[in-house]
Formats: structure tokens, C-alpha cells, sequence
């Protein structure tokens, strides 16, 4: 009897509840990822499997008797950031994508490779003034 | 053990999971960025609970905050983005041919078809198992606690986790920088910035709001800042919390954008790293190492590189938020 | 001649880094001058990694010591990070500068509108570093941080023309890597869960084959073959690497994928020594069999240029995999794999230089009507076919030195009484004319009679710098014995 409330306490301490609950949210993020489609859904899937991350490592490092662990922590602090970082330049691509196609979805299976391919070393021959060099450059931002 | 912590667990473990799957199971793409805001929200919650209060911090500003406005703007350039494809402006490049719902398709998604359902879920199923397995077997390492502990007095600094990302670690924070850097060129090089739709007559309340808001913000943030070198806080909450200060401005400007002067704007945004490089440098040269400090130069020289962080942060955040590079940058 | 001091390794090292940072620090804040600060940056970084690697061999550390190892901050790990240089991180260090210095020249033909190339230096610079970074790095969760510096400037390089095909590219590139980058951490917060310590070496020390180990192998190695487009997560591979700038395509299928494949194999010569058992390498070969048949397969029938020589890069990567079992029977052939990886990145990158010539001149890289131009352009075509004579495997050239060496280490598992040895010599002698079948392709349409048409004319840099780096790429092997006895200086390294 003793035995068995040791082994719930075990479970129930926050050094394997938050860990268990960091694989889950990596668990659920992986499943959405590859569920669904929308390309601000798959940064949303891919963003939540980071927190599963995030979420394992603040509890590992919460796991000891004493404080925690310091470095842990600032490992988390630098994963926090390059994630927006990742998200925000994701989201400007998605942006731009459906600017340029009209959809921001991914579909599964392999892309049409043999599209064609635009070649920018050859800009200058078409646009080798002030104006025409200019316009190119408001093409891309329109 | 305290029950009562227990069941706090229980439940805010289940609402993070169970906000989470609702997110990613909406169609609504709205609706699953709120819910995901919620999410970074409720993470804070649990950071606090793992005596996190930095990442706490972090979470709320940066996750939560940062990210969330992000979506918010991407959610609002895609709608109108699709609004002008509809209309058929001249301009515009030739319509979907993916069908009549292109407009739908650019904030809904349809749920996925079934086919992917049960291959899904069972790979989900073994990772997420795998990795409860191995997580539970692990032994209560100690980590590296006792020894950030025995080398505190002579970091400079009495707040162990500034210490760990500005002294011991620097290098990662100075590549962190650098990423936060990068992602800011590579969305430059999609192209100048479009406006963020502009909002007409945003009437009292906004501006009012704004006066008494951007403050508070700026102060918060110069506080968070020299509070990191012996309490939480530190570079990136406070360049999180003055960059949303910068958003706000963005989001409530009257009118067009200035045109921002692209010199000083490239070397804004590069401050951070060029400044932390150049100590770095020092550090090399004088014999500490590459990014190393000598003892007694150790706290004033982090917090010079903490305030040029700071600032290359909250202008690297809003320029992200703003995308595109300014058409100064180009002349 | 000063003699070379191994007291300068050190600061050589962390030299390196903080030159390779200062160049894309200096062109991010002078986008102006980004093109100048580049090239000549380009030059100080080579002759660094030069000169580092001439004291590395003169005055290197004896295998059977520690690698060089420099404390950052003067914090020696646990409490700090490392950074290691030993003949592994060397010898990749010297193929990173050449082929980064070749793409560079090129560029300066390639990139030449003002506004685009004040995007494309700080961000090609920012590439390099993180490469440079990422093959000195020590330690498990820098390494995380030197790959997202790697990634998403490669990410934001392939999305730089704009176009549709690029961006949605890009997209599938990003996403794929944020997933590969998580997995791989992932699987470092493992390991410092279970060992409270990210430095490799004293990972290194303490991994048995447990639990977390194993669980933290299939994740990072899942994450870096998803990251490499390794075989059979190779999707995203073909349509980032066919729809990039050339030289973005060269220094993708040459250096990035190159990075990836080193760190794999690093993992596991320390941290999951333990966990190499045969069983585990006869399934890694199999995936180097399917990739090497599926991605000959694909650059066989592909229409575009630059799609077979990105399908290329996925069947090349399979000898790397089938290399595995080898490296099992016989540990010292770890060498050999490197050398050919080695190989492989140089040729590799002068066939996407010279498909990126071809292409300027023509307009398009459509094989069909590529004839024209082929046959007006014999330099451009000499590079391609002696870059893909290096790739097949032809005698003379680095890659037969390559490929004999790898069938030599597959003969010897044969006589070793391994029956499936059997499976690995004939996938390394088919793959060789696999990939005779799809070079030829690229290279016949020269030789047919017809129309010839130079088409627009490209800089001087465009039209040389494919061929000397090929002739670097063919003249390699003259270079194998030294790069075998710098590989040797590898510590702990069978």
C-alpha cells in the first residue's frame, strides 16, 4: 500500500507531470503537423511541438531537490526566441507565397519540378537603367 | 506533497493540452490563432509553476505577445490579399484555379480527409510514447545548478540566468542575436513592405489609450532590463516588451508610415550583435577568450551589451512585424 | 618560414569564428558595400582556414591525445562551451572555404543588381559563418543554435528570387527544417535530462545504451536526415534545391547537406557509439540502397537541369548511407565516407555553377532545348562533364578514388563472411553507372549535331569559376592521402 501511494506521489511530482506533458504537446503538435494543411496552421503545429519542448526541458530541470536549474532555463529563454524568430519569417513567406499564388497551402506529395524557374542574374539585361531598374524592384513589393 | 499543488497541475497540464488540440483542430484560422495566444498565455502560467519566472516573462511577451501580433497581422495581410485577388484589380496575377473558394481557403481549412487520420495518430502515438518512456526512466540528475552556483561571485552579475546567457553561455546569446537578425534579412529580401491595411478613423479611444499605454510600456521595459542583473528579466523580455510598445505605434499610426532613414535603421538592428562582437574581440585580444570578460569588467560591460540588445530587439521586432524592408534600404 | 606552434590552434579557432561573425556582422549594418566587404572577407577566411589547417598539420595534436578545445569566455564545459577542432572538423572546414570561396567569385557575375545584391551578401555571409561555426562546435545545444543560423539563411537564399516556384520552395524548406531542427533538439534535452551536461565530450563519456540514448538517436538522427533530405526524407530536397539561385543550389547540395551528414556521423563516433550494432547498420544501408536507386531513378527522367542534378544529390547521399554497415565491420572506413563526401560536395557544386551558366545563358534550364547553347558553350560543358566524370566515378578522378576505396571497405566486409556485403558492393558499382547514365544526359545534347547558340553572354567569373572548381573536384584525389592523414588526426575516432 505504502508502495503503491510512493509510486503515485513519483508520478504526480511536477519533475515527471511537466516533462510527460512536454512529450504530449510534441506528441499533438506532430500529429497536427502533418493533419493539416494551411501553411499559418503547420507554423501553428510546428510552434506548440516547440513548447512540448520547451515544456520538458523547464521540467527536467525542476526535477532535483534544490533550485532549478539555471541553465535549463536559459536554454528555454534562447529556444523562445529563436522560435518567434523562425514563426516571423515563416509568416513573411506564407505572406508572400499567397501574394504570388493565391493560396497558402501545402498539399502533400511531390512539387511540379520541371516549373519554370525565373533567372535573376539575367535582370540587368532587360532593365539596365534607372527607371526599368526600379520598376523590378517595385514588382517584387506590389 | 501538497494535494492541492497536485490537482493545480493536473488541471492547468489538461487545459494547455486540451487548448492546444482545440487550435489545431479549428477551421477557423482566427479562431486557432486566438486560441494559440491562449495557449502562450496559459505556458506562462506553467513556467511560473516550474519557478521559471524568466521564461514566464519571456512567454507572455515574446510567445504570446510578439507571436500572437504576428499571426494577427499575417491573419489580416492574407484576407486582403485575397479581398484584391476577388476584385480582379488590374494588377493583380490571374485568379486561383484551385477553385471558386479561394477566398475561404485563405482563412479556413477544411479538416483533413480521413485518409491521414489513423497513419497520423498512430506515429504520434509511438513518438509521444517513446518519448514518455525514456523521459520516465530518467534518474534526478542534478544538472548544472551547483556548478552556475560555485562560479556566481565571479560572473559579474547575481542573477544566475543572466549570467548563464551573458557570461557562461555567451556565445549561444550572441548566435540567438544573430538568428533574430537573420530572419529580419530574409524577410527584407522578400521584397519592400506593404502597408498593413490601414484602418480609417481609429476614433478617441485608440490614440488615448496609446498615450497611456506606450509609456507605461517603455518604462516597464527600461525597468525589465536593469532588473536582469539580479532579478528576472534581462535583454530579450525588455526588447520584447518595448518592441510591442513599437508595434502598438505601428498599429495605431494615423497615417503612412515615415519613410525610416535606412542607414541608421540597418545599423539599429545590427547593434546588438556588432557591439557584442566587438567585446567579444576585446575578450580575445586580452587574453579572456573569445566573448570573455575580465573579473572586474565583467558587469559593466554586460549591460552595455544588454541595452544595445535591447534596442536591436524592439526594432527588430517591429521591423518583422511590419515585414518587408523599407524603401529607403534600397535607394 | 616561421614553424607552426600548436599553441595557435586555439586561438586560430575561435580567430576563425570571430572573422567569419565580423565579415557578416560588417555586410548586414553596410549593405552598400556588402559586395566588397564580401569578396574580401571571402579571401581573409579562406587564407584563415588555410593557414589554420597548415599549422593543424604540422604542428596537430597526436591522435592519441585530447582535440584541440578552446573555452569560450575562458569557461571550460560543463560550465561553458567548447569549441573542438580536430581532422574530422578540418578537413571540412578547408572544403567549406574552397567551395564558399568559388560560390562567391561566381556570385560576383550572378548577383549583380545593386538592390539584390545588398540582400544576398550579408545573408550568404551569414551562411558561411554558421557553417564555419557549426563544424567547430563541441557542444549539443550550440549545435542546435549553429544549425538554425545555417538554416534560415538558406532558407531566406532559396526564397531570394521571388518568384512562385522559389518561395513556395522555400516554404516546404523552412517548415521541414524548423521539424528537423526541433526533433534534433529534442533529443539534446534528453540527453541533458538523463546526463545534466551538453558538452559532447562529456556526453560522450557518460552514454550507455539506454533508454534516453536510444530515444535520443532516432529523434536527432531523424531531425539531421530530415534536415540533409536524406533517403526517404527527401521531399523538399529537388524543389528548394532546383528552384534556388546557382550558386544558393552549390552551396545547398555542396555544404549544407555536407554539414548535416558531418554531424550524424559525429553523433555517432561518440555520443551513440554504444548504440551501433549491426542490425542498426544493415537498415541504414538499405536506406541507402532505396535512395540511391529512387534518386537516379527521378534524375533520369526529370526535365530541368538543375532537377537532375538535385535528384543527384539525394542517389549520391545513399553511398553515404550505404557507407554505414561498412564503417561497422571495418571502423577505420569512417574515412573513406568523409573523403567521398568531400568529393562530392566539390563536384557537386561545380555541376550546379555550371548548370547555373548554362541557364543564364539560355533563359531556362529545360534539358530538351538546351542544345543550342551546350554546344557553343564547350567550356561551360567540359566543367559539367569533368564534374560529373568526378561523380561517376571514372578512373583518375577524386570520386574513383572515392568510390574504390568505398568498394574496396564492401569487399572486405564479403571476405568477412557477411552475406549482404554482397548487396552493398554491387549498390556502390550500380550507383556508378546510374550515375554515368544521368551525367551523360546532361552532357550529350553537346555532341549532337545541330544549331549552336552562345545565347546572353555571361561574366568571365561565370564561365571560369564552374571549371576550376571542377578541375579542384577531378584533381582531388591527388589530395586523398592527405586528406586521409588529416581525418587521422581525429581523436577517439577509430
Amino acid at each position: 500500500m505504502n508502495g503503491l501511494a510512493e509510486t503515485v506521489a513519483h508520478t504526480l511530482a511536477p519533475g515527471l507531470l511537466y516533462p510527460t506533458g512536454g512529450a504530449i504537446l510534441f506528441a499533438l503538435g506532430l500529429y497536427g503537423l502533418i493533419r493539416r494543411h494551411h501553411l499559418v496552421l503547420r507554423i501553428l503545429a510546428l510552434n506548440i511541438m516547440g513548447s512540448g519542448v520547451f515544456m520538458v526541458l523547464l521540467g527536467v530541470a525542476a526535477r532535483g531537490e534544490g533550485p532549478p536549474d539555471p541553465v535549463a532555463q536559459a536554454l528555454t529563454l534562447t529556444g523562445i526566441v529563436v522560435a518567434v524568430s523562425a514563426t516571423a519569417f515563416a509568416l513573411a513567406l506564407v505572406v508572400h507565397l499567397t501574394r504570388l499564388t493565391g493560396h497558402a497551402v501545402m498539399l502533400p506529395g511531390p512539387p511540379d519540378d520541371d516549373a519554370p524557374v525565373e533567372d535573376i542574374s539575367r535582370e540587368e539585361h532587360h532593365a539596365d537603367g534607372g527607371p526599368a531598374e526600379s520598376s523590378a524592384g517595385e514588382d517584387r513589393s506590389a | 506533497m501538497n494535494a492541492l499543488l497536485v490537482l493545480f497541475d493536473l488541471v492547468l497540464l489538461a487545459g494547455i493540452v486540451g487548448v492546444a488540440w482545440r487550435c489545431l483542430a479549428s477551421t477557423d484560422l482566427f479562431r486557432a490563432v486566438v486560441l494559440f495566444i491562449t495557449f502562450g498565455l496559459l505556458l506562462a502560467l506553467a513556467w511560473v509553476r516550474l519557478e521559471a519566472p524568466d521564461i514566464a516573462l519571456a512567454e507572455a511577451a515574446i510567445g504570446a505577445g510578439i507571436t500572437g501580433a504576428l499571426l494577427l497581422v499575417t491573419l489580416e495581410r492574407l484576407r486582403s490579399i485575397m479581398a484584391e485577388r476577388r476584385s480582379g484589380r488590374p494588377h493583380s496575377p490571374p485568379p486561383d484555379p484551385t477553385g471558386p473558394h479561394a477566398l475561404l481557403r485563405a482563412l479556413h481549412d477544411p479538416l483533413p480527409e480521413h485518409r491521414t487520420f489513423l497513419p497520423a495518430l498512430s506515429f504520434a502515438l509511438v513518438v509521444g510514447g517513446l518519448l514518455v518512456t525514456a523521459l520516465w526512466h530518467q534518474p534526478q540528475s542534478v544538472g548544472l545548478e551547483p556548478v552556475v552556483d560555485a562560479h556566481m561571485d565571479v560572473s559579474g552579475v547575481d542573477h544566475p540566468i543572466t549570467a548563464v546567457l551573458l557570461n557562461f553561455r555567451a556565445y549561444d546569446t550572441f548566435l540567438e542575436l544573430a538568428i533574430v537578425l537573420i530572419a529580419l534579412l530574409g524577410a527584407w529580401s522578400l521584397g519592400r513592405h506593404d502597408l498593413i491595411p490601414a484602418r480609417p478613423a481609429p476614433g478617441p479611444i485608440l490614440p488615448g489609450t496609446l498615450r497611456l499605454l506606450v509609456p507605461v510600456a517603455v518604462v516597464t521595459g527600461v525597468y525589465v532590463l536593469w532588473a536582469g542583473s539580479h532579478a528576472p528579466g534581462g535583454a530579450f523580455q525588455a526588447g520584447a516588451i518595448l518592441g510591442a510598445a513599437g508595434i502598438l505605434l505601428v498599429l495605431a499610426r494615423p497615417r503612412q508610415l515615415p519613410m525610416a532613414p535606412a542607414g541608421p535603421l540597418r545599423l539599429g538592428i545590427s547593434a546588438g550583435v556588432a557591439l557584442f562582437l566587438l567585446v567579444g574581440l576585446y575578450g580575445l585580444a586580452a587574453g579572456h577568450g573569445f566573448l570573455g570578460y575580465a573579473e572586474a569588467w565583467a558587469y559593466p560591460l554586460i549591460i552595455l551589451i544588454e541595452v544595445a540588445a535591447t534596442l536591436s530587439i524592439a526594432l527588430t521586432l517591429v521591423a518583422l512585424f511590419v515585414a518587408g524592408r523599407p524603401a529607403g534600404d534600397d535607394t | 618560414m616561421i614553424p607552426a606552434n600548436p599553441e595557435w590552434l586555439p586561438a586560430g579557432s575561435a580567430g576563425l569564428v570571430a572573422l567569419s561573425l565580423g565579415v557578416a556582422v560588417l555586410a548586414t549594418a553596410w549593405p552598400r558595400q556588402a559586395h566588397r566587404i564580401g569578396l574580401l572577407g571571402a579571401l581573409a577566411v579562406t587564407a584563415w582556414v588555410l593557414g589554420l589547417s597548415a599549422t593543424f598539420l604540422h604542428a596537430g595534436p597526436d591522435p592519441e591525445t585530447a582535440a584541440t578545445r578552446v573555452a569560450l569566455g575562458g569557461w571550460e564545459a560543463p560550465l561553458g562551451l567548447m569549441l573542438q577542432l580536430d581532422g574530422l572538423s578540418m578537413t571540412l572546414l578547408v572544403l567549406t572555404a574552397v567551395v564558399a570561396l568559388a560560390t562567391s567569385l561566381y556570385s560576383l557575375g550572378y548577383v549583380h543588381d545593386r538592390i539584390e545584391r545588398r540582400q544576398f551578401w550579408p545573408l550568404w555571409l551569414w551562411l558561411w559563418a554558421g557553417l564555419n561555426m557549426l563544424f567547430l562546435s563541441g557542444d549539443a545545444f550550440n549545435l542546435y543554435i549553429t544549425l538554425e543560423v545555417v538554416s534560415l539563411s538558406a532558407v531566406a537564399l532559396v526564397a531570394f528570387t521571388g518568384t512562385a516556384a522559389a518561395v513556395s520552395g522555400a516554404v516546404r524548406y523552412l517548415l521541414v527544417n524548423i521539424l528537423g531542427s526541433l526533433s534534433f533538439l529534442m533529443g539534446v534535452v534528453l540527453l541533458f535530462g538523463e546526463h545534466g551536461v551538453l558538452d559532447l565530450v562529456l556526453l560522450e563519456a557518460r552514454t550507455e545504451a539506454g533508454p534516453t540514448e536510444r530515444m535520443a538517436a532516432v529523434l536527432m538522427t531523424a531531425g539531421l536526415m530530415l534536415k540533409a533530405a536524406l533517403f526517404p526524407l527527401h521531399v523538399w530536397l529537388a524543389p528548394a534545391h532546383g528552384s534556388a539561385p546557382a550558386p544558393v543550389s552549390a552551396v545547398l547540395s555542396g555544404l549544407v547537406v555536407t554539414g548535416s551528414f558531418y554531424l550524424i556521423l559525429r553523433l555517432w563516433m561518440g555520443v551513440f557509439a554504444p548504440l551501433a550494432t549491426p542490425a542498426f547498420g544493415i537498415l541504414v544501408g538499405l536506406l541507402g540502397v532505396g535512395a540511391l536507386i529512387w534518386g537516379s531513378l527521378q534524375a533520369l527522367r526529370a526535365g530541368r537541369l538543375k532537377s537532375i542534378v538535385a535528384y543527384s544529390t539525394v542517389a549520391q547521399f545513399g553511398y553515404l548511407l550505404v557507407a554505414f554497415p561498412l564503417m561497422l565491420v571495418d571502423p577505420g572506413a569512417w574515412r573513406v565516407v568523409v573523403f567521398f563526401a568531400v568529393v562530392h560536395a566539390l563536384a557537386k557544386a561545380s555541376v550546379f555553377l555550371a548548370a547555373g551558366t548554362l541557364q543564364h545563358a539560355a533563359g531556362h534550364d529545360r534539358l530538351a532545348e538546351l542544345g543550342a547553347v551546350l554546344r557553343a558553350r564547350p567550356r561551360t560543358v567540359f566543367a559539367l562533364g569533368l564534374a560529373g566524370v568526378s561523380l561517376m566515378g571514372l578512373p583518375f578522378t577524386g570520386g574513383f578514388i572515392a568510390k574504390y576505396l568505398l568498394l574496396e571497405a564492401g569487399l572486405g566486409t564479403v571476405l568477412a563472411g557477411s552475406l549482404i556485403g554482397v548487396l552493398w558492393v554491387l549498390a556502390i558499382a550500380g550507383g556508378g553507372l546510374l550515375a554515368a547514365a544521368y551525367v551523360l544526359r546532361m552532357v550529350a545534347p553537346a555532341f549532337h549535331r545541330g544549331r549552336r547558340d552562345a545565347g546572353e553572354a555571361v561574366s568571365p567569373w561565370m564561365d571560369w569559376v564552374p571549371l576550376a572548381l571542377a578541375t579542384v573536384a577531378a584533381l582531388a584525389g591527388l589530395a586523398g592521402v592527405l586528406t586521409l592523414n588529416t581525418l587521422a588526426l581525429t581523436p577517439g575516432a577509430p
